[in-house]
């Protein structure tokens, strides 16, 4: 029973840390927590939803759709949302307000658009799950995992190996330096919240074929956020370690303690960890400047 | 001036009352109905919404009430309580409605019942806990009626099934901690169990806002139950039940009515080897006229809250008829003597000590390869 816990936490875990890498990336460059991300989140689900249940499409170009409709999304969220704010120097609360106004509104919006029924994806693949020694391993979960890893080497290479990344480092440590010095900061910022967009558009479509598909899907984006806050928010590597090091706690005090208690103890948990290590797993401490 | 100013604010609130009062005695009668259109439950409500609305449509079309039409006004609760209870109070004093048709809720309806006592319209729904009819054995909510089995009375007539007609005798059960409905069938369900020579041999709980199932799920299988119990919502059910397969469990899952369409859809593979009790089986011959005029108008099917919105309107239809007023209390009297309304369900007769059905009946449906196969219609047993 250990082993396949173990699994169960590993594979909440891989959701938790595909939110956790995207929520990351913005906090990464405008230091500001972006709720809109769960908005995201489940508008990609819909469209990933629409394409696979209306049109036939199979698993790998519905989910390069879902891709592209969130990398899409969250570029439109970022010059509407936050650009204005950002070249007035507003304050962080003003990101803060604007983000979670429009995540709320995005969910607003699937609940008309989607009207008031719960939708399932089709079946689109070949084994729901695979046996792993002796335990059973959902093949989503294994997409999620193999997602947020993949996402995260990705990442680390475009940022600390190509032009692009340096650019968007150096806005993360000083906007308007970094505009001064030549980069076209609302370029980089509009493909920094592109590829987190993608990365929520990743998440959106594998959480609404695991969970099914609802208005409310993408609040799970919460424990997402507690996840890279564990993890040090603004380290993507930390925002990984986050989402699996939640996932298994959660697991195993929800096994061991049950599902009443396991919330409690778990945001007790965090408490203590803010306490005891405010910057984190990976150690960076960030602080909200935008 | 004070004075002139409360005489004319007196003036104005019984020119109010006056208005008021009259269109209660002449314009359409008005029955509230308060469900979750747009949130997690939306489906149920919308359904319930819609069956009503056909209701209403053809009571005024064979004259009304009274010799007056049927209104229905629709308030969105979105699955909050206070929302509910807000919509309640609007209503009774805003809308002036005469009964309401309440939201499929439990916990709600719980918090609902008390301000029923204040406000004194009646709420005529399907919140299963008996506590929200009887908060206490022989004391009753003058206001609040159930329209369907209670959750001991629906936990009964599954467990029954599953023991003497399947013969299972080993449940695990995973149950919403944070739901009222839940909880109450989950007692009745084991006492059941237990007295017949069964075993619960595991209990695992949920919570709302849980959507991974597989830890639970993982202690629950370790203990090598024969069946799963899901006494649960449409979400949480499509979830739990693609989990338990995905963990390798084949054998017989059984729960409520949540099962029912568009669950098997939904579920997709793993939609097999359920038992569960319904309201309703689209092949019984005396709903075919309903489900036809359904799906032609909502392009739809009917969730089994549909076919309670349809009933929900002919009970309160007739208790006003009986009541032979509009009045709020007069109705609610005449809800607690219900007697022999040919419902879309089953034969409604209320009891005036409960406020719940007297010997209605379930189906007992099985899902097989994603299709919906009726077995046959049970009662509790005691």
């Amino acid at each position: 029973m250990l082993v396949q816990q173990l699994i169960n936490g590993l594979s909440l875990g891989a959701v938790y840390a595909l939110i956790a890498v995207g929520f990351g990336m913005i906090f990464n460059v405008l230091k500001f927590s972006n709720f809109a991300h769960g908005g995201v989140i489940t508008v990609t689900a819909y469209a990933g939803y629409y394409v696979a249940a209306n049109l036939g499409w199979s698993f790998l170009p519905t989910l390069a759709v879902a891709i592209l409709v969130g990398g899409l999304l969250a570029m439109l969220v970022e010059l509407v949302g936050f650009r204005l704010i950002r070249r007035r120097g507003g304050s962080v609360i003003f990101y803060f307000v604007s983000s979670v106004t429009i995540g709320m509104l995005l969910e607003n919006l699937m609940v008309i658009a989607g009207g008031p029924t719960f939708y399932a994806y089709p079946d689109m693949l070949a084994k729901a799950s695979y046996p792993v020694l002796g335990a059973s391993v959902s093949t989503v979960n294994l997409v999620m995992l193999a997602a947020s890893t993949l996402a995260l080497v990705t990442l680390t290479w475009v940022l600390y190996r190509t032009r692009t990344g340096v650019a968007i480092r150096a806005i993360s440590a000083d906007t308007v330096t970094a505009g001064l010095m030549g980069a076209n900061v609302d370029t980089l910022i509009g493909v920094t919240f592109f590829v987190s967009g993608c990365l929520a558009g990743m998440t959106g479509m594998l959480l609404g074929m695991t969970q099914t598909l609802f208005p409310q899907l993408g609040r799970v984006v919460v424990k997402g956020f507690i996840a890279a806050v564990i993890g040090g928010l603004g380290s993507l590597g930390g925002a990984v370690i986050g989402g699996i090091f939640l996932g298994v706690v959660e697991v195993m005090l929800t096994a061991t303690i049950g599902s009443g208690w396991a919330p409690v103890l778990l945001f007790l948990i965090l408490l203590s960890f803010l306490a005891v290590r405010p910057q984190g797993i990976a150690g960076v401490i960030a602080q909200e400047k935008a | 001036m004070v004075l002139c100013f409360a005489l004319a604010a007196g003036l104005a609130a019984g020119c109010g009352r006056r208005t008021e009062t009259t269109e209660r005695e002449t314009g359409p009668i008005v029955i509230g109905n308060i469900q979750d259109l747009s949130a997690g439950a939306s489906v149920w409500g919308q359904g319930l919404t819609n069956g009503a609305t056909l209701a209403i449509e053809k009571v005024n079309a064979e004259g009304g009430v009274l010799g007056r039409e049927l209104k229905l006004v629709s308030m969105d609760m979105r699955g909050v309580g206070t929302e509910a209870i807000s919509a309640y109070h609007r209503l009774v004093d805003i809308e002036r409605v005469s009964a309401i048709i309440g939201p499929p809720f439990s916990d709600i309806a719980l918090a609902l019942a008390p301000v029923t006592e204040q406000k004194r319209v009646a709420v005529y729904g399907y919140f299963m806990d008996e506590r929200c009819t009887t908060p206490s054995p022989g004391r009753v909510w003058n206001f609040m009626f159930l329209g369907q089995p209670s959750c001991g009375e629906a936990a009964r007539i599954i467990a029954s099934y599953a023991m003497q007609d399947l013969g299972l005798k080993k449940f695990g059960v995973l149950f919403n901690r944070a739901n009222a409905w839940s909880v109450a069938w989950i007692g009745p369900l084991v006492d059941y169990v237990i007295r017949n020579g069964g075993q619960v041999v595991a209990t695992e709980t949920c919570q709302w806002e849980d959507t991974d199932y597989k830890t639970q799920l993982t202690k629950i299988l370790r203990a090598e139950p024969e069946a799963l119990v899901f006494p649960n919502y449409l979400r949480e059910i499509v979830v739990q039940t693609q989990q338990a397969r995905e963990l390798g469990f084949k054998g017989p899952i059984i729960g409520p009515n949540a099962f029912f369409v568009p669950f098997a859809e939904m579920a997709g593979k793993a939609a097999d080897n359920i038992y569960f009790a319904n309201n309703i089986d689209y092949g019984e011959p005396h709903l075919q006229d309903f489900i036809k005029e359904y799906r032609e108008r909502f392009k739809i099917d009917p969730v089994a809250h549909a076919f309670m919105g349809w009933d929900a309107v002919m009970v309160i239809a007739d208790a006003i008829n009986r009541a032979g007023s509009t009045d709020p209390v007069a109705i609610a009297e005449a809800l607690a003597t219900t007697e022999g309304v040919p419902g879309l369900m089953d034969t409604i007769t209320i009891s005036p000590h409960t406020h719940r059905p007297v010997g209605m009946s379930l189906a007992i449906l099985k899902i097989e390869n994603q299709n919906y196969i009726y077995i046959g219609r049970k009662r509790a047993p005691d």
